[in-house]
């Protein structure tokens, strides 16, 4: 089949060998201007920006400057593993992180996936990819690993929708047999991200024991509706160069020691603790739900009466089990669970039988208990389209859940959704929603597919609906949809959620248990650190090419006793793991502080990026109020006792209050505690008054590159410093 | 009385870890349980009785995201 599609540009290249976790060069091409190159890693590069999205990051500075628009030609999609990525020893080295100026934040995102594109774009010779440009017509970029070929060939397919492109891909750059099909890998999106903002990146696996293609997502950002914007339909990388030791590791002994160590663990005690290998994250479902933090009718309530038809349970049932469902070889968590053999209800597709990736406990959330729909076959089919039509599930629904209460609050009528009732829990409807907004049948669902921010905005502009009350409520951070656990709870999770570089995902910082219910983290300074500490940690993932699961959802069975509880929530043992495999890959000899100084290198660099971009300051930093607390009398009387207690931890006494009072006693207060915790964070973090990062920060980091120092010195205010 | 995370819970002969997981509702499944600064291991909740006036950290690690 490669042969039917038209070839537009060619460029052959020396496929390097990786040493030590790195191949040593990245790849640019260019699919408008047609030009292609290799580019070589110094090791300085390697020693500040580590890998993964730290040479995104590094990469995609170069590429734009301070007035670049997501849909601006020199906007790029980088692509990076990371030096540990491709280990088959240690469970979780398959991720990748992709890096863009985002549709929906004007800066920095980056968003990471599974699947094995990255280990086969390392065998085939390259440490990243840059994707910049945009073609006339729609394109496959193929990258032939085994050939030492990059093409840029013209797409045949009408259906770009991804389950669809990425079958065919596989096939046609195959020999065809299932066996064959395991050394490709594709990239996609699909319809729906031509038409909305909230595009995903599909990244495929073949599944040899199902014999169909999986697919992950690198699913925030929109990063998805930038691949479209390029006119590329899917890159394709191809490798056979599968190994025991793809990252030829200095000390393959270590890597191996450190793996059997974790496989045991998972073997014998995932089944007690998180049951991954059974239901994979949704075993979140109804802890989620006990402890008030499952998003329910747009983050109003943290429960439902409903929870037990869709509990863990019920999606072991759903799941197939006995299949070990690793996104990447030797990742025995296997939690990329699948259900198998679905018939597809609605839509282009309806009468399939499919296998459907997940859902994940974040779309059992988005898709499902946050939109009001507690029934798992309507989640899966919604799932499984807007991973077709390549829009984000998160984004999707956090989204689709504002809709649902501007249409319940009469902001919006079936007069301006087309006829669609959105009243929480209209499943047929909502769905419906789903497939109009993959073709922009109309436009209200392209004003949906612009994300809250500007849907609050055209709703107030073309229906008259009132923006103020839409603030209080549209769950969105600089830009982007709140991902799914309700966080007016925790002071610390406003910080984990609204104190980040990129808005509210989960990924930076989750300390709703340790600040809300274990009480760990009683001042404003104690939450500062966690918001130092954990950020950073997590942000070292991304740098490598590591999955974060296997470092917190098992943990050994002496974790617990054998260290003192704020310690013990770090998982020393697997802390020591990371830093002995990145070792025995590499040869360097870093400590655990260090791991922790690689990450805060990348992590203050995408600060200053934003900055850059004309964000990254204070004022970016917002949260909407019901992220604060109740902002409606239903929410607080669903928990009276409780608000009611939290009304007087600030010292204001409800009796004698209407709700309304109490409220907007709360809000007030609230509001006050929000401004602390940024000031906390920031003298924290090393950044001033305004959320910039002083020069003495970068320079402590030796991140004092001209070119980053002088963005800073062109925002610093005097009047931001601190003090002392 | 014995303290749980900071917060006062009422005491009574005999209480048991697992009656105060249960009791604050706790179904999360990877805690770490200390009594008076030592630690209690997971499968000696049901059997480890809890004295009155001691100070109990109940911490739930952190999993998912
Ligand atoms: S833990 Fe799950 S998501 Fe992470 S690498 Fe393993 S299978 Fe993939």
């Amino acid at each position: 089949m490669s042969k039917e599609m038209k070839l537009i540009a060619e460029w052959t290249y020396k496929p390097s060998d990786v040493v030590r976790g790195y191949t040593n060069q990245t790849l640019f091409v260019n699919v408008g201007s047609r030009k292609f190159a290799a580019k070589p890693v110094s090791e300085e590069m390697k020693l500040k920006f580590t890998g993964g999205r730290g040479f995104d990051l590094k990469l995609l500075w170069d590429a734009v400057n301070e007035n670049t628009r997501w849909n601006d030609p020199e906007n790029e999609i980088v692509i990076s593993g990371g030096p540990l990525c491709g280990t088959t020893q240690y469970p979780g080295a398959g991720k990748f992180y992709a890096a863009f100026i985002s549709p929906l934040t004007d800066q920095t995102y980056d968003s990471n996936s599974g699947g094995h594109f990255a280990p086969l774009l390392k065998l085939a010779g390259f440490d990243a990819l840059e994707l910049q440009g945009k073609a006339e017509k729609d394109v496959i970029v193929f990258i032939d690993g085994d050939a030492g070929k990059i093409q840029i060939l013209e797409s045949p397919f009408d259906d770009v929708n991804a389950y669809t492109i990425t079958e065919a891909l596989h096939e046609a750059f195959s020999d065809g047999s299932n066996d064959d099909k395991r050394f490709v890998s594709v990239i996609s999106a699909g319809k729906a991200a031509e038409k909305s903002l909230w595009g995903c990146l599909n990244s495929s696996f073949w599944d040899i024991r199902r014999k169909v293609a999986r697919l992950k997502q690198a699913g925030r950002g929109g990063g998805g509706t930038i691949l479209r914007d390029k006119k590329i339909a899917a890159v394709v990388v191809r490798s056979h160069k599968l190994s025991g030791d793809i990252n030829k590791a200095v000390d393959v002994q270590v890597l191996q020691d450190r793996g059997n160590k974790l496989h045991r663990e998972i073997h014998d005690l995932d089944a007690q603790q998180c049951r991954m290998r059974t239901v994979g994250t949704p075993h979140l479902n109804e802890i989620m739900n006990e402890y008030h933090l499952l998003p329910t009718h747009n983050y109003k309530f943290g429960q439902h009466p409903d929870i037990d038809k869709i509990h863990s349970n019920v999606y072991e049932g759903l799941f197939t089990q006995g299949i070990p469902d690793g996104c990447w070889y030797g990742c025995s968590l296997a939690c990329a669970k699948a259900v198998d053999n679905y018939t597809i209800q609605t839509g282009p597709c309806k009468g399939k039988v499919v296998t459907v990736d997940g859902p994940e406990y974040e779309t059992v959330a988005s898709l499902g208990s946050n939109v009001g729909v507690f029934n798992p076959q309507w989640t899966i089919e919604a799932n499984f389209y807007a991973d077709h039509y390549g829009v984000d599930t998160i984004s999707l629904g956090t989204g689709f859940a504002f809709v649902c209460e501007c249409y319940e609050r009469g902001y919006i009528t079936k007069e301006h959704t087309g006829g669609l009732d959105l009243n929480f829990g209209r499943a047929d409807d909502l769905m419906e929603l789903i497939h109009r907004m993959a073709v922009g049948k109309d436009e209200f669902a392209l004003a949906v597919g612009q994300g809250i921010r500007k849907m609050k905005r055209i709703f107030a502009d073309r229906y008259g609906a009132p923006y103020e009350e839409m603030e209080k409520f549209g769950m969105e951070g600089q830009g982007i949809e709140v991902s799914e656990y309700v966080p007016k709870e925790s002071i610390a999770q406003w910080g984990g959620y609204f104190l980040t570089l990129k808005g509210p995902q989960h990924d930076e910082a989750w300390l709703i248990f340790m600040d809300r219910v274990n009480k760990q983290l009683p001042t404003f300074e104690d939450k500062a650190e966690a918001l130092h500490y954990f950020p950073n940690f997590r942000t070292w993932f991304s740098l490598v090419g590591l999955c974060k699961l296997p470092w917190n959802d098992i943990e050994p069975a002496d974790n617990a006793t054998a260290h003192r509880p704020q310690d013990a929530a770090k998982v020393p043992e697997h802390v020591q793991n990371y830093v002995d495999i990145f070792n025995a890959v590499t040869g360097r000899n870093i400590s655990k502080e260090e791991l922790v100084l690689m990450s805060e290198r990348v992590y203050n660099f995408q600060r200053v990026f934003n900055l850059r971009m004309g964000k990254g300051t204070r004022k970016d930093h917002n949260i909407p109020l019901r992220a604060l607390g109740p902002v409606y009398p239903d929410e607080w009387l669903a928990r009276e006792e409780y608000y009611d207690n939290e009304l007087k931890s600030v010292g204001v006494e409800p009796a004698g209050l209407s709700v309304e009072e109490k409220i907007a006693r709360l809000q007030e207060a609230r509001l006050t505690q929000w401004e602390q915790l940024k000031d906390a964070v920031y003298k924290r973090r090393g950044w001033d008054r305004n959320g910039i990062p002083t020069v003495r920060k970068l320079k402590e980091l030796g991140m004092d590159f001209p070119e980053v120092v002088s963005v800073v010195e062109k925002h610093a205010r005097p009047e931001d410093q601190w003090k002392d | 009385m014995i303290t749980v995370n900071g917060e006062g819970l009422d005491w009574h002969e005999g209480m048991t870890v697992r009656d105060i997981i249960r009791a604050r509702k706790f179904t999360f499944p990877m805690l770490a349980v200390w009594i008076d600064d030592s630690p209690v291991s997971r499968g000696a909740f049901d059997t480890t009785v809890v004295p009155d006036g001691a100070t109990v950290q109940i911490i739930h690690m952190i999993s998912g995201g």
